[in-house]
Formats: C-alpha cells, structure tokens, sequence
C-alpha cells in the first residue's frame, strides 16, 4: 500500500515533464528593437544561438507587424527555435517612432503577460534601431549584455537615467510625473549612452537631455548616491579658461510647495556636500574656499533653473513636482491634476543653493 | 452528539489565533491595496483599520454567543434554539456558506497558479494536486488544523520582510495628505475590506475546542489584531511604491510589488514567492472546506464527517474537469462570498444573539 502511494507521488512528479523545453530549441528575444519606417512598425529581435555550427553568436530577425505580439508570432516563422520574451534584458525603441506614437500602448503586450520580465531597460534609440542591432562590435560582449552594461554603469555615474520598464510604467501612471528613459546613440561606429529622453503624460517622446544636463535632473529627483559627477569652469575666480571638477557625494534636497495667485510656487532649497576631484585652475582652495562654494552652489543653481526651464517648456515634469503639489496642496492639485504639465508650466520654481566642500582630495 | 470529539481535538490558544488568522489571510490580500484604492485613493488603509474594528466588534460577539454553552459548535447551538428543522436549515445554509468561501478560494488558487506559474497545465491537474494534502488534512479534526496554521504562519514570518524591499523606491509623499477628501469615501471604502477580514467566523466552529477558554476573546482580538496589521503592512507598501493613480491599475497588486526584485541569477521571483504562498492559500481553503463539510455531516447525523469530505472532494475534482472558471466569474465568487460573508460573520452574530437573550428572558433568565 505504502509503496503503491510512493510509486504515485513520484508518478505525479513526472507529469512535469511532458512539457519540457530545451534552451537551445528556445529563441530568446535578449534584445526587443521597436522603430518605424513609413507608417510601418518594425520589430526587431536578437537573440543568442546556442549552437557550435553557427558562425555568428547572435540571431538578428526583423519583421513588420502592427503590435509587438503579432511582431512575436511573425519572428518565430523565421527563429530557428520557438521564439520566447522572458528573458528580454532590454527594450530599445527608435526616436523616430517614439516621436510619432505613444508608445505604452506598444508596450503592453509586456505588462500584460507576466511571463514578461518587466525589469527589461527601457531604451530610447536616437539613429535607426536597425544599426544598432545588427553592428557586431569585436571588443564586446554580445549585444544585450553590451547594452545592458553600458546603460547600468553610466546611470551609475548619472550620464544617464536606469529606467526599466515597470519604472516608466510607474512614472506614466503618476499624474504627478512624466516618464523617462535613457538615451542611446552611435557616434564612430560604437555605441554610447546619450543622455535622458523625456516624454509626456500620454508616453510620447518630447525632448532629451544631454549626458551634462542629466546629472542635475538626478540630483532634483534626489538620486544623488553614490555621487554626482560635474565640471565647471572657472573663468569667473582666474579669469583664465580653466576648469575643475567636483562631485556631490551626498546632499540633501528639500521642496516647499505653496499655491498663490493662482498657481503653484515650488522653492528647491539644495544643501550639496561636495568633494574637489580635479583642479585644473590654479587657486588656492584653503584661501578661497568660500567663493570657490559659492561658484560651485551658483553653477549648481544655474543648471538646475535651466532644467526647469526646459521642463516647463515642454509641459514635462519628469522630476515629480506634481507629488509635492498633490501632497501639500491637494484641493489646487485636484483641479489641475489631469492636465498636470500645463499647471506645471505656469508654476513658479525658484531654487536656491548652498555648496559645502568636504574634501580637496589627497593632495592640495 | 459531538462528532469529532472534544477532548481528543483540543486546541491551544495559539492554534485558535493562527487558525483564525490563517482563515482571514489568503486571496483577499493579494487584490486589497487595489480595492482600497478604488474607493478612497491612499487613504484606503484608515478604512482597514475601520474594517478591523469591525471584524474585533463581530468577533466579540461570536465569542459571547458560544461562551453561554461552551460544548456546544454553531451547529449544536442552532439545533438547540431553533429546533430540529428549523436548526438543521440554518445549518445547512452556514455549511453552504462556508462550501462557497472554500470554492472561491481554491478556483482563484488554481486561477493563480496558472496566470503566474503553470499556464500549460490544465485546471484539474492543479485541483488533484491541491485536493491530496487537502483531504489529508481535513479528513483530521480541529486539532490537526490548528497544528498546521501554526506551523504555516511560522513558515512565512519571512514573507512581509521580501513584501517591503521595494520600499526603497517609493515615495513616502504618496501618502499625503491624510485624508483627503474627508471622511465619507473612506467609511464607505469599509465595504471592501470585509471580505479580507472573514474567517473571524470559523469562531463559530472552533470555540468548543479552544482549551483555555477565558482567553478566546482576547485571542479573536489578537487574530484580527494580525490579519489588520498584515493589511495595513501590505496596502501600505503598495501605496508607497505605486502611485495613487497607478496601483488600480493592477489586478494583483501584491505580486506585482514582487516582480520588481531580481536577482542577478533568477528572474521572475514572484513564482517562488506564489509556490509558498500556496501554502498561505490552504490555510484559508481548508478550514472553509473542514467547516462546509463538518457543517453537513452534522446535519445528515453522520458520525463521522470523512465520507461527505470523500463526496465533497471528488465534486471538486469532478467540476473541475468541466468547468474553468473565467476571471469574471471568479470576481462574481468573490462578490458572492463578500455579500453572504456581511450576513454570516457580521448581521448573523448579532441576530442570534438578540434573539437568544429573547429566548432566555422569556425562560427567565435561565439559559436553556
């Protein structure tokens, strides 16, 4: 009796594997291209061969299709394998495409099914997507790990923005804030990280950022470890064209947030510790200590207004003021929170800076 | 005519509060931070708590019904106040309330598991695979159960620890203001919170076991006291991590906060999360089915309850064969046992215990 009840729970065991897969009989999209030509949506898909006869390491297959899905049954008539998404490590969408169509509702396919991973990177791709997935660079590894690590570790050093699929879908859905995702270009034939690409509400591509411009985004969104690498130019302390470099190491970023006459009155005040990597300059830090701090705070202030700036010229408010408005002055909030990026462009924000440097470095 | 006897199936106090616990937590939890948020926005955890008082003040009474004859289950008490028929309809009606609480849990387990994990493998597999350990366990009695919801609740004491790493990229101003549109949108929210917090009701069942007795009624307090706390725990960090407009958005909140973690070597790490949650899952299903089960046996006056479970469980299996559920219908499961759950675990307790004072002050006073 015993044994017949053991035989049967190992017999139930195996039902399992009827339905086994084999990774090498699997096309796995690693890489998703999205880009348009013409009206048309192009998708692209790379994937790895696991196979010793195969010369190249990488499968590249490019179909037509009106949605991504439709996109994925039309790749598996050319895949070797059986063409599967769940490992996809990222999403590169063309610009052109990102500029002409809201591009959630190309995504969904990807939030809808949770076999997706939704911490593939979100990547917007300034230049054909087709070049980019089919350029084969010797000195790196395959493509989606190369993507992949080249995005990772520049949002490190805040060049660029990490956003993955389930932060941009955060983003979108927070009426308080606008998606967006990092940038990525070719310049020489290689690939490179461009900056931050900003959309509005409705998940349309409206303007980038430049890789200078991006760290002051990270530092308004309070993102500031490990630190926050910038330089600037000295001219105004040495008359000279000369420049140093500093980075925040850590910082604190407060908003105040009031409503009158009519609109929204944000106040930054930055408090920003920052330690002297590279002087270029000749000046004496000990003795100059104080207006080298107020140089540092007046750059970091001038950045950050202009960024504002830019925001609000677009009716884009990917740095999240609209939470300090629901939080602080919600009855305001309510009445303007379905059409957030025009509030937004009317606001008043005035920032205001105080630098502190912490260290010169090991020698003087 | 108690059938599985008293002495034999003692439950310590602790066993009573995780078998109550594990009654309240189970799919309820997984949709609440959405639920809530529909009616109320970020302020759905004040309607929880309101929601909590509620099932504390339900509960009380429960316990105050059975405490005037404590050998005595629902069944033995509706049989004792309401006659033989009249007893054994109202009997049977708890008993088919508990079969729908049971039914609505385990199609949305099997639903579940096969949106998350397993979506080649066919519903019934999933039924026979859920119904081996379930009839194992409910062919026992009270104390076996009791046993096995505390043992589960130890097993994932380590769950709301992995619930609350995506707290690190949340924002805490999602929460602010308190209170937003005043008060009404929130009591009116409460509705949505009753079906999480049933299992409160099963008191009804296990009060005649509980051994140390002058402690039931601080333990139904503590119980619901737990089942609160993970609620509010939860909603919260889905409140925190999701934005107020984003997280109605989801089905399933709860599982989407852990498709977020990922570790450098697997993906996905909701599955793994789901696969010990079933075991969350069967502390809420078994009990439901032991009560449905019991309930019906008792009302056939059979001895024993393990030949209705034999039925019960092959029409499970059976059903599932024929029928697989829709996610529609699984919600209307769902509204179903919220709405019979309101009248069982809330009006009833207060009805029977009007009516029985009646009963006894027209006996004079003495209890019958």
């Amino acid at each position: 009796m015993k044994a017949a009840a053991l035989l049967l729970c190992v017999a139930l065991f195996l039902s399992g594997c009827g339905m086994n897969t084999k990774l090498d009989s699997l096309t796995m999209t690693l890489t998703l291209g999205l880009d348009t030509d013409g009206g048309k949506l192009l998708s692209y898909s790379s994937s790895p061969v696991f196979n010793k006869d195969a010369k190249e390491h990488t499968e590249v297959i490019e179909v037509n299709a009106s949605s991504l899905r439709e996109g994925r049954y039309k790749i598996d008539l050319f895949a070797s394998g059986r063409a599967v998404g769940g490992k996809i490590q990222n999403v590169v969408i063309g610009k052109a495409l990102a500029k002409k169509k809201e591009i959630p509702s190309l995504l969904d396919v990807l939030y809808r099914d949770p076999k997706n991973s939704t911490t593939a990177l979100l990547i917007v791709y300034d230049g054909p997507v087709k070049e980019l997935m089919e350029s084969k660079q010797k000195d790196k590894p395959r493509l989606a790990v190369a993507i992949k690590d080249l995005i990772m570790t520049t949002a490190v050093d805040k060049q660029t923005v990490k956003t993955n699929l389930l932060d941009f879908h955060r983003t979108l859905f927070d009426k308080g804030c606008t998606p967006f995702a990092s940038e990525m270009t070719r310049k020489n034939g290689k690939m490179m990280a461009n900056g931050t690409a900003l959309f509005d509400n409705k998940g349309k591509y409206v303007t980038s950022l430049s890789p200078k411009e991006t760290p002051f985004l990270q530092l308004l969104r309070k993102e500031i470890k490990p630190a926050i690498p910038f330089t600037l130019r000295t001219a105004a302390l040495t008359g000279k064209k000369e420049n140093i470099s500093v980075s925040i190491e850590h910082g604190k970023v407060r908003y105040e947030t009031r409503y009158r006459n009519g609109r929204f009155q944000f106040h930054v005040q930055i408090d920003a510790g920052v330690i002297i990597t590279e002087k270029i300059a000749d000046i004496d830090i000990s003795k100059k200590q104080k207006k080298l701090e107020k140089m540092i705070a007046h750059e970091i202030k001038t950045k950050t207004t202009a960024l504002v700036k830019t925001f609000q010229h677009h009716h884009v408010d990917p740095v999240g003021f609209g939470l300090y408005a629901r939080a602080y002055e919600y009855d305001h909030w309510k009445k303007v929170e379905n059409d957030w990026g025009k509030a937004f462009a009317a606001a008043d924000v005035s920032v205001s800076v105080k630098a502190k440097v912490i260290s010169y470095g090991v020698i003087h | 005519m108690a059938m599985t006897r008293i002495p034999q199936n003692e439950i310590t106090i602790f066993q009573y509060v995780f078998f109550i616990v594990g009654a309240q937590i189970g799919i309820g939890i997984l949709s609440l931070p959405a639920d809530v948020a529909k009616g109320s926005g970020t302020d759905g955890w004040i309607a929880i708590i309101f929601g909590g008082v509620l099932s504390i003040i339900a509960s009380l009474i429960i316990v105050s019904i059975m405490e005037q004859h404590p050998q005595d289950t629902i069944f033995d008490l509706l049989l004792r106040y309401f006659g033989k028929w009249f007893g054994k309809l109202l009997s049977l009606l708890f008993s088919l309330y508990a079969a729908l609480a049971a039914t609505t849990v385990v199609f949305t387990s099997i639903h579940l598991v096969q949106v998350w994990v397993l979506p080649q493998t066919s519903n019934y597999w999933i039924m026979i695979l859920f119904m081996i350990p379930g009839f194992l366990a409910a062919r026992q009695g009270v104390r076996i159960l009791g046993r096995y919801a505390e043992i589960v609740f130890y097993m994932t004491l380590w769950m709301p620890l992995l619930i609350a790493v995506p707290l690190k990229d949340g924002h805490l101003l999602h929460l602010l203001p308190v209170i937003k549109e005043g008060w009404l949108p929130i009591i009116k929210t409460v509705k949505q919170t009753i079906l999480s917090f049933l299992g409160f009701e099963l008191a009804f069942l296990l009060y005649p076991y509980v051994k140390e007795k002058h402690l039931a009624k601080k333990g139904i307090i503590i119980a619901n006291g737990i089942s609160m706390a993970a609620f509010v725990f939860v909603t919260l960090v889905g409140f925190i991590f999701y934005s107020p407009d984003e997280i109605t958005e989801y089905v399933w909140p709860t599982l989407s906060l852990l498709k977020t973690i990922e570790f450098p070597f697997m993906e996905r790490f909701e599955i793994i999360f789901l696969a010990a949650y079933l075991f969350v899952l069967s502390t809420t299903g078994i009990p439901y089915i032991f009560t449905a089960v019991f309930g019906i046996a008792h009302v056939l006056e059979q001895y024993d309850h393990v030949r209705v479970l034999v039925v019960g469980v092959g029409l499970y299996i059976i059903v599932s064969f024929l029928y697989t559920p829709p996610f529609a219908d699984l919600q209307a499961f769902s509204d179903w046992w919220g709405k019979t759950g309101t009248i069982v675990g809330y009006i009833f307790p207060v009805v029977l215990w009007l009516y029985m004072k009646l009963y006894q002050w027209l006996r004079g006073g003495k209890p019958s």
